[in-house]
């Protein structure tokens, strides 16, 4: 069986003479060309061994790119849609590799992923496509054992707090406009219970929001049982969230940089984002190889295969959040999009670097308790 | 002669119980006896300390909160059952008086939503009672309020009238299984002798369908303290329920403290019926009709 050799796979020590040659001889002619990453095909012509399982956030797999991905190598990719860090934890603590390639983690769990050992670092520095990820990203010191990275970084943005500006005609200077008596039952916060007593923490004053000491942790548990008058509910998925925007239900919620578009989109009215200067969370995600990974090198392939400039291009488009690689930032600027990469925080990658990145609590269990003393009582 | 045949019949019993049996010690009894199991040790997050302990039921009975959180559940699963009986009951009885024909129509009707998704069947309420849904619009086009009102969705309310539309069907199967069952002399008899119609609903035809009522509130009790989906979806920002905080206890990695949750709700469950069985005299009814 012939394997396709990659810079973080093991060596194929059992290759023949002529299977080196040959793929001595498509590099040869690919570098002679002079291809670019976008045009390194990493498993043409080679067999691999799938499916790849890649437990992963939607928004990841566009069925283009996962055509072209199966014609090339053969190798079906199973997507396998994952609700939440701990949920994925948990499932890949328990699946290992035998059930899951890929598993899609978010910012400050990468590491804890790590260090409960379920996923594997990754020799990206030596892909084709390192040169197009974002500097910010090439330096994410906490993601990185020595030169190898634990994620290939995916998607980032922050949450950006919109509202609605037929009902909200002063523009907020504060995140103290969340507690404005004029707006209750106005508000809805996704139901994740650290990021909510974040977001508190953050206006009540807080050093690290999601490290927060016990008296912090009370500050922003009252903070939250004063905004409950302005909070409608707490649905669990985003999509709900803007179905309430849209239907004016809600007034002020928390999105990703593309909120206004997926409100407008669903038919709902102009909103306005509001970053506070008091902080915001944000939050940046990758795909991990998992520890023990049976289709490893099919799953490398397929991170290598995803990040082409077209494919991250089509994503951004699609799912309106900015994304780790520069490439598809020249396209838009040729094709004269530069404002909607403006208005999508796309060409501003120091923001990464001022939001409160979203992760698990030490004490995560406080927070859950410290949410539900006041949802709940 | 007796006992050779039972002889006979005993591996095809076996047989017939295998698949059943299966399924339900692998997917119900050993998930059970795991979780059972995780309730009592000691778990931070995925480490496993094999040393028991009380401390994650102590958890649970320490903090007046859950208590609170449970015995609100309860209520709301209670005020759900209760308006499913009382609705269902007199429509069962109506529909045992139908002619046949009329009455396999009426029983369609009544299973038809089961041919929809449950999700589908929870969102469409709240097309209906949104600030722009149907009841809004239809007020507003009559003339009755002049801005939609906001009091229809995203509270216990909604989730109480939600949830009693997803539940009378069971209800009110079980309710005309029991009542198509009982004698109509019965109760013509308890006329005769001169008993008022209020007289013979309490005295006569409530005793006799007794165990229906019953098999209703195991229908519909049961299953509304896990409800999940409908207090997720039409519930308020204080619509917490148990099932709820059981979820954040999994979602912190609190494995422990959720195992011991669930065993609670369903020691509650059970104390729950063993109560109302020990009250009807089930035992007494069921006896009765054998």
């Amino acid at each position: 069986m012939k394997r396709l050799v990659f810079p973080d796979a093991p060596l194929p020590f059992n290759r023949t003479r002529r299977q080196l040659l040959k793929d001595a001889a498509y590099f040869g002619v690919a570098a002679g060309l002079g291809l670019s990453a976008d045009h390194v095909q990493p498993a043409r012509a080679a067999t691999l061994e799938g499916p790849v399982n890649a437990f992963t956030w939607g928004g990841r797999i566009m069925p283009d790119e996962v055509a072209d991905f199966e014609s090339q190598t053969g190798v079906h990719l199973n997507f396998i849609g994952a609700s939440g860090n701990s949920d994925n934890l948990a499932k890949v603590k328990l699946g290992g590799g035998s059930q899951y390639d890929i598993v899609g983690v978010d910012a400050l769990w990468v590491p804890k992923f790590y260090q409960e050992g379920v996923i594997d670092v990754i020799d990206m520095a030596s892909w084709p496509q390192y040169a197009d990820m974002l500097d910010q990203f090439k330096n994410m010191s906490i993601w990185k054992v020595g030169n190898m990275f634990m994620a290939q970084p995916w998607a980032w943005s922050p949450l950006v707090l919109w509202y609605n500006t037929k009902r909200i005609k002063t523009p907020p200077k504060s995140i103290q406009f969340l507690w404005d008596p004029e707006l209750r039952q106005r508000i809805a916060f996704t139901r994740q219970q650290e990021d909510v007593i974040a977001w508190m923490g953050i206006a009540t004053g807080a050093k690290k929001p999601y490290d927060m000491t016990k008296d912090e942790l009370a500050k922003a548990k009252d903070g939250l049982s004063r905004l409950m008058p302005n909070i409608l509910k707490f649905p669990p998925q985003e999509e709900e969230l803007v179905k309430l925007m849209a239907d004016e239900s809600i007034w002020v919620t928390a999105l990703s940089a593309g909120g206004a578009l997926r409100i407008k989109d669903a038919g709902g009215p102009d909103v306005q984002g509001f970053l506070p200067p008091e902080g915001y969370i944000g939050y940046f995600d990758g795909d991990c190889i998992v520890k023990g990974a049976a289709h490893r090198d099919a799953a490398v392939a397929w991170l290598q295969h995803r990040v082409q400039s077209k494919y991250v291009l089509n994503n951004f488009l699609k799912y309106r959040r900015p994304l780790a690689y520069k490439g598809p930032l020249d396209v838009l600027q040729k094709e004269g999009k530069s404002a909607l990469a403006h208005e999508l925080f796309y060409d501003q990658p120091e923001i990464l670097s001022k939001m409160v990145v979203i992760g698990p609590p030490p004490n995560i269990g406080d927070y859950v308790d410290a949410f539900n003393e006041v949802a709940g009582g | 002669m007796k006992i050779r045949s039972t002889f006979t019949l005993a591996p095809t019993w076996t047989l017939a119980l295998f698949p059943l049996a299966t399924l339900d010690l692998v997917f119900f009894v050993l998930p059970m006896l795991i979780m059972a199991v995780a309730s009592v040790l000691v778990i931070q997050e995925f480490h496993v300390v094999f040393e028991f302990t009380a401390a994650n039921y102590l958890f649970f009975f320490k903090n007046p909160l859950y208590a609170t959180i449970l015995a609100k559940t309860a209520l709301l699963a209670a005020v759900v059952t209760a308006c499913c009986l009382v609705i269902s009951y007199p429509f069962a009885f109506f529909l045992t008086k139908l002619p046949k024909h009329v009455r396999n129509i009426m029983l369609v009707l009544v299973i038809l939503p089961f041919w929809t998704s449950y999700l589908l069947r929870v969102y469409a309420w709240v097309t209906i009672l949104g600030e722009h849904g149907l009841v809004n619009r239809v007020l507003m086009g009559v003339g009755a309020i002049d801005e939609p009102l906001r009091i229809l969705l995203y509270n216990n309310y909604a989730v109480v009238l939600v949830s009693v539309y997803l539940y009378i069907p069971y209800c009110a199967l079980v309710l005309y299984t029991s009542l198509e069952r009982l004698n109509p002399s019965l109760l013509t008899a308890a006329m005769d002798l001169g008993a008022p119609p209020w007289r013979v609903f309490v005295h006569v035809m409530l005793p006799l369908t007794l165990p229906g009522i019953f098999t209703s509130f195991i229908f519909v009790f049961v299953p509304m303290l896990g409800e999940y989906v409908t207090p997720t979806l039409v519930g308020g920002a204080r619509g917490m329920l148990i099932v709820n905080v059981v979820v954040s206890q999994f979602q912190a990695l609190r494995f422990g403290i959720g195992a011991a949750m669930v065993f609670v709700i369903a020691g509650l469950t059970m104390g729950v019926i063993l109560v109302l069985r020990r009250l009807a005299k089930l035992e007494e009814i069921f006896g009765g009709s054998q």
